[in-house]
């Protein structure tokens, strides 16, 4: 517990705080989030991002905190955004991932932050970009992202992360053909765990079948982890490291990008909203579409 | 509105879940991002609370109160604007102390719409009465 | 009370609509038959010995502990000497459930809170001074060990103080629990060996105690800690079956002992007493019904001895209120009504203070009183099973016993007990129904007496939690220190080795054990080989 300097000094709760705060406010969104994104993409980064993915309970957040102790000798520091769903209907959520960890690693320089995903799409939340930047900026080496448990493959944490491990467990058969297509594109690791449960050498056998049909000359492996018990983790974690270092730097300008898009596509919005909202009357034609091209058109004109 | 983040903590080694499970969940229901880290210590709940940037800290009080007081002082002293509230098997002497510590506090009995009440209230979302 | 209209509905707990009044025609056709036999026939719902009370009154047993061993010896010779016929040892939460030492760091960043629900035994020392001056050769003894990780170091520890003060194990009675409800389902602690490992180690007491200690009760399962974490009386019977299909499926598996043995070692279980008196009482009678057809059923037993269920019964802790806590007087004293129509063996009355604390001397002395008043003077012992040939109660019965059936077959299709644990079905259920009577309470539709009605803000009973010692943690931690430095190192390493090669052999768990305790070895130096071999359970909740 000495080490108070820089990112993640477990002592130096202000600049814990500073983070933690700057995190709270991109949560808030508008124009002060873009604005510390922005002021955090000013700064050199050099994080690594790692996505964990899959479907509810396969043990991604325990995943996570069987990695921990590996990514931290290797890293240094490591911050988690762990994300869980939001209710639809009351907008509350409970957020159990860190209910998983083993807090015996966490006095060294992790940060771990819960989001819920406030009705964003896509397995993140609307949030989870710039709060990566900001991370990235203050100097913590390693960003593990949990995506929510999601069903489908509609996987954002694609654009943001350099590697993604998809967790699945053996006996999911059903639930794998239906996804294959997708989920085996996705990722650049696949973890089996719960790999102590019955029908692991028949998912192995599945999974590797599929992705040796990818379009790739080198397939993802695939993993067995308990990660429980540490079990496979070791290998795992091994492989991931390797990824990481070998992975293509385009994602930290494709975040930065990302960023500027959204800035950019926030003041359209807020320029066409307050366009409709002129007093102007916006509409003559009869049909929905002309209707549009020219209301389009005048806001276009109305800009220049 | 942004949703109001609460994390909850008990600060005893006894898991009853019953209650906690329970508040969580009206909590939840009420529109809270409620923050679950089950047993910890005051290093953990600590750690928790700031990186977290929870608007409320909940404590699940099971045992002797001079460990649920160290948990409440740190807490204060990392983020003195935090407010907390505290729920559990909680004699009434232990109460009065939470309480001279601007602590709210829900012994056994109490009903989870005063609970909400309080979280709505101690997070700003409504005004005191 | 609100006056209820032909529209409203009434409930028991186990979801069972209930009618105005009963008839005979309401007792189903199955159970009209048995509604007209005697105690002491099968399948013995009126109870297993026809003079019933008369002739064995049942136990006074009150869990008690707290504070340094010594201070848990003092309240248990205060409950002996108070009218108490058999002794219960509670042992601290933190260091026993966990199987830690005090010097753990989990312990240690709680250290105030060691010793506030039990006593903290860490070496046979420990539990020697604990037991100092107990009748253990006379009295039904319970040497703790609630918790399935912990039983066989308890269960060691008191017999290896037995074993010094000269008595015959062949002739030693008592029981240790080794209750999985209690903190896989109950009270989840922070670290537990996995579930398959804790069914090892039961089926290792079970056939240690055949070999043994005959007259002992192996493991006692607790349907009281599911009860008490939100299963209805019905989900209460079919888990604790279910349970119970568990031990003896493995040792029946095993093969080593009589499956006879093994079941009537099983048969002392224990139940929840609750507030609503003729279902608990009802749940008492279709308990020892649904042991005998089990039984015979799926193992064919029909040995008479063997298909007597013991049963011990605790009042619902959670049913005391904190608000006005004398009220919890007549709470404790009707909820032990309830277990005594339904026949019960052994029974304990939660104190008055429960919600507040764990028993002063004062609110276990009156756990002990009521037991006492409803024993000597109210008649209830005076005739077996009163309550038979009710049509209500007959009719309930029956109702339990087919819902509770039904509970059992959906555990069994999911797995098993121990899969329904692991998979957090269980938990669910009982979440479920947790959520429900807190809604009826919120909604009014319930009302509990001094909480959600009939407030007094100035009562003048009111009390304060009791606070046992506080130097237990001081205390433990010097002994700790004081072990280790004068056992026989060698012989405590040594022991320790051989502990953890029989963890990893499919050998009786029990001799090394006994060994263990013998040469000193403390409880978190078995903690630390459980957690070396076994691992954690993975707790399937968010709690
Ligand atoms: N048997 C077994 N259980 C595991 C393993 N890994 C995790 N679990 C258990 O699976 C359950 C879910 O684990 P989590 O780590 O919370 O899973 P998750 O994918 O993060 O879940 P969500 O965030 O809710 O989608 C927990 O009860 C874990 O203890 C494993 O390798 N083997
Ligand atoms: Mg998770």
């Amino acid at each position: 517990m000495s080490d108070s300097a820089g990112a993640g000094g477990v002592d130096d709760f202000t600049a814990r705080r500073t983070l933690a705060k700057s995190i709270s406010a991109i949560e808030s969104g508008g124009p002060e989030a873009l604005a510390i994104e922005q002021t955090a993409l000013e700064q050199p980064g050099s994080a690594h991002v790692l996505g964990i993915t899959g479907p509810p309970g396969a043990g991604k957040s325990s995943l996570i905190s069987a990695l921990l102790p590996h990514a931290l000798a290797h890293y240094g520091s490591v911050a988690v955004l762990a994300v869980d769903p939001s209710s639809s209907v009351t907008g509350g959520a409970l957020l159990g991932d860190r209910v998983r960890m083993d807090y015996r690693h966490f006095d060294q320089k992790v940060f771990f932050r819960s989001m819920a995903s406030r009705g964003h799409q896509g397995g993140i939340a609307a949030a989870t970009r710039a709060s990566v930047n900001v991370l990235d900026a203050a100097g913590w080496s390693l960003v593990i992202i949990e995506t929510l448990g999601i069903g489908q493959v509609e996987l954002d944490v694609m654009a943001l992360a350099d590697r993604v491990a998809v967790v699945l467990n053996p006996g999911w058969g059903d639930s794998f053909q239906a996804n294959k297509a997708g989920l085996t594109e996705q990722g650049d690791a696949f973890v089996l765990n719960k790999a102590d449960r019955p029908g692991l050498e028949q998912a192995t056998i599945l999974l590797e079948q599929s992705l040796q049909c990818l379009p790739t000359a080198d397939p993802p492996s695939v993993f067995p982890t308990v990660a429980t018990d540490g079990e496979g983790v070791p290998e795992l974690w091994q492989a991931l490291a390797r990824l990481l270092q070998d992975a293509p730097r385009a994602q930290r300008s494709r975040r930065r990008s990302a960023a500027v898009w959204e800035g950019a596509r926030n003041q359209l919005l807020q320029d066409f909203d307050a366009f409709l909202a002129s007093p102007d009357p916006p509409t003559k034609a009869d049909s929905p579409s002309e209707n549009a091209a020219d209301l389009l058109q005048r806001f276009y004109q109305r800009q220049d | 509105m942004k949703p109001k983040r609460i994390l909850m903590a008990k600060t005893g080694l006894d898991g009853h879940w019953r209650g906690p499970t329970i508040v969580a969940r009206a909590l939840r229901d009420a529109g809270f991002e409620v923050i679950m880290i089950g047993m910890a210590t005051t290093a953990e709940i600590v750690a928790a609370a700031v990186d977290e940037d929870v608007d409320l800290v909940g404590l699940n009080i099971g045992g002797h109160i001079d460990v649920a007081l160290r948990a409440v002082d740190a807490v204060q002293s990392a983020a003195p604007e935090m407010p907390i509230f505290a729920g559990g098997t909680i004699p009434p002497h232990a109460c009065k102390q939470l309480e001279a510590k601007g602590l709210e506090v829900f012994p056994p009995g109490s009903m989870l719409a005063d609970i909400v009440d309080s979280a709505n209230r101690l997070t700003g979302l409504s005004e005191a009465p | 009370m609100r006056a209820k209209g032909p529209d409203d509905t009434v409930q028991a707990c186990s979801d069972i609509p209930l009618k105005p009044y009963y008839t005979a025609e309401d007792i189903p056709s199955a159970h009209a038959a048995r509604a007209n036999q005697a105690p002491g026939e099968a399948p013995y719902h009126r109870g297993f010995h026809p003079s019933g009370y008369r002739s064995k009154p049942w136990r006074i047993f009150q869990l008690s502990g707290f504070g340094k061993p010594e201070d848990e010896n003092e309240r248990i010779k205060f409950l002996l000497k108070n009218g108490e016929t058999g002794f219960i040892m509670e042992h601290d939460r933190n260091t026993a459930d966990h199987c830690y030492n005090v010097d753990h760091p989990e312990v240690l960043a709680r250290r105030e809170d060691v010793g506030l629900t039990g006593a903290v035994m860490q070496s046979v020392r420990d539990t020697a001074i604990c037991l100092d001056g107990l009748p253990m050769d006379t009295s039904f003894g319970h040497a703790g060990g609630a918790v399935v990780q912990h039983a066989p170091f308890a269960l060691a520890a008191y017999w290896t103080v037995a074993k010094q003060r000269g008595y015959d194990l062949e002739r030693l009675a008592g029981t240790g629990q080794s209750d999985f409800n209690l903190t896989y389902l109950g009270c989840i602690t922070k670290q537990q060996i996995p579930t398959d490992a804790g069914l090892r180690f039961n089926a290792d007491i079970i056939e240690f105690c055949t070999e043994r200690l005959p007259r002992w009760v192996p493991v006692s399962i607790a349907g009281y800690n599911g009860a008490d974490t939100g299963l209805t009386p019905d989900q209460e019977l079919g888990s604790l079956f279910a349970n119970a299909v568990e031990y003896l499926d493995e040792i029946k598996k095993r093969g080593r002992i009589p499956l006879d043995v093994a079941a009537r070692g099983c048969g002392g279980v224990s139940f929840r007493a609750s507030i609503k008196i003729f279902e608990e009482a009802c749940k008492m009678r279709a308990a020892r019904l649904m042991w005998s057809d089990l039984l015979k059923e799926r193992y064919g037993i029909t040995d008479e001895r063997v298909a007597n269920l013991r049963i011990h019964c605790v009042t619902a802790g959670s049913k005391m209120a904190y608000q006005q806590p004398m009220n919890n007087l007549v709470r404790g004293a009707l909820m032990a009504v309830s277990a005594v129509l339904g026949g019960v063996q052994s029974l304990g009355v939660s104190g008055y203070d429960e919600a507040l604390s764990i028993p002063s001397e004062h609110a276990h002395q009156m756990s002990v009183r009521i037991q006492q008043i409803l024993m000597e003077e109210t008649g209830l012992t005076d005739v077996t099973d009163p309550l038979g040939g009710s049509y209500y109660v007959e009719t309930l019965t029956a109702q339990l016993v087919e819902k509770a059936w039904t509970f059992f077959e959906e555990i069994l299709s999911r797995g098993g007990y121990l899969a329904c644990l692991d998979s957090g079905w269980l938990h669910a259920k009982a979440e479920e129904n947790q959520h429900k009577e807190f809604m009826q309470t919120e909604s009014g539709e319930a009302n509990i007496v001094g909480v959600t009605m009939a407030h007094d803000d100035s009562s003048p009973f009111e009390i304060d939690g009791f606070i046992g010692s506080d130097d237990a943690f001081d205390v433990a931690l010097e002994r700790l220190a004081e072990v280790k430095r004068s056992r026989h190192e060698k012989g405590a390493a040594d022991a320790l080795k051989r502990l953890e090669q029989v963890c990893r052999s499919d050998d009786n768990i029990m001799p090394v054990m006994m060994d263990c305790l013998e040469a000193e070895a403390t409880l978190g130096e078995v903690g630390d080989v459980y957690r070396e071999v076994f691992g954690d359970w993975r707790t399937p909740i968010q709690s």
